[in-house]
């Protein structure tokens, strides 16, 4: 990829991801989910949960799994709002970028 | 690696951090690496590269260095003023070179990891070398110089004494020896003149000639005893005595 993915569209796409799940998702399956859309270490995440988590975008609970605990990550309404943002500033972003490419004369 | 050897590794690398924040990034790691599967978990650590990186992460996350120009992106922790192309993570000074952490930590750690599996602190190298005690006899010379010059100053002054008289009295006797042949050659060819003119004292001079060669003879004798047998003889008791303390010296660190 030569387009590199900044923190703020990173803080987006994660809490896009954590946002399907109502019921909230864990770290590996966080991890998988944006792998699917950009290509991130795997031990990228963890810190930028972190941080979601105590910008109150993010809230943990554990959850009982086979015998041990999950934490689990869900998307609070702060983070919705946030989310809300990103999403709309990423449609004019992506919008005006896809347009002039397509007007591009190659 | 396996996956308690690297948990038990990061905990080690975060034990100075606050134990709330060590037990949450632990567990994350913790679940990661459950919920990959026995059969992912290599890949995994594979990619989260050594403990000591992913503690680096941690640990920056914490202190709050992402602020200072660090950002997490897609392609792992990115700093724009240490960029450092085609490189998966930017090397910083809290982020230890990937390659070089993991074959450190292999060479430092192996030995630590005793029979009980336990963490024990590496343990150092002693710091002393022979150079560092070399400057410190040195300096423990210079701090006792006072005293040793005391001290020194009349074995050696005594000793050079001795020396320089034994070697005057030497001298003195080379010369005198050497007057005595010079002196007797001298009388016995006068006294051989005169014993045609006046045989009395030409018959004088010859016996004071021949006094003066027994002398000379006499001199020798003493010149060679003190080359030939005293100077040889003190030689040895001095080696003797320094093998007779080395031989004592190895005989009490036998006992």
């Amino acid at each position: 990829m030569v387009f590199n993915t900044g923190a703020a569209l990173l803080d987006g796409i994660v809490l896009a991801a954590v946002s399907r799940e109502a019921d909230g998702t864990y770290g590996y399956k966080i991890t998988q989910d944006v792998r699917k859309a950009i290509d991130i270490s795997e031990s990228t995440l963890y810190p930028v949960l972190r941080r979601l988590q105590k910008e109150n975008c993010l809230e943990v609970y554990d959850m009982a799994i086979d015998g041990r605990n999950r934490r689990y990550y869900r998307i609070t309404e702060t983070g919705r709002v946030q989310l809300a943002l990103y999403k709309s500033e990423w449609f004019t972003y992506s919008a005006h970028i896809s347009q002039i490419f397509q007007e591009a004369k190659i | 690696m396996k996956k308690e050897t690297f948990l038990k590794e990061l905990e080690y690398l975060l034990q100075d951090i606050p134990d709330e924040d060590k037990e949450e990034a632990l567990s994350y790691y913790r679940d990661y690496l459950e919920e990959a599967g026995s059969e992912n978990e290599d890949k995994v650590m594979e990619e989260f590269g050594s403990p000591e990186r992913v503690a680096a992460i941690i640990r920056a996350d914490i202190t709050g260095n992402l602020k200072d120009g660090g950002s997490f992106t897609e392609k792992g922790y990115e700093d724009e003023r240490f960029k450092d192309p085609g490189y998966q993570v930017a090397k910083r000074l809290d982020l230890p070179d990937e390659k070089e952490a993991v074959h450190e930590n292999r060479e430092t750690r192996t030995e630590s990891r005793t029979a009980d599996g336990a963490y024990t602190n590496v343990e150092e190298k002693p710091w002393t070398s022979r150079v560092l005690k070399v400057v410190l006899l040195g300096i423990l010379i210079l701090a006792a110089s006072p005293f040793l010059l005391g001290a020194g100053g009349i074995a050696v002054g005594t000793v050079a004494g001795i020396a320089s008289l034994f070697l005057g009295a030497v001298v003195l006797l080379l010369v005198l020896t050497a007057t005595a042949f010079i002196l007797g050659v001298v009388l016995t060819v006068l006294g051989g003149i005169l014993l045609f003119t006046a045989p009395v004292d030409g018959l004088f001079l010859i016996g004071i000639a021949v006094m003066g060669i027994g002398m000379g003879i006499l001199g020798v004798v003493l010149i060679y005893g003190i080359f030939g047998v005293l100077i040889p003889f003190c030689f040895k008791a001095v080696c003797r005595l320094f093998k007779s303390t080395a031989a004592g010296r190895k005989g009490a660190r036998r006992a």
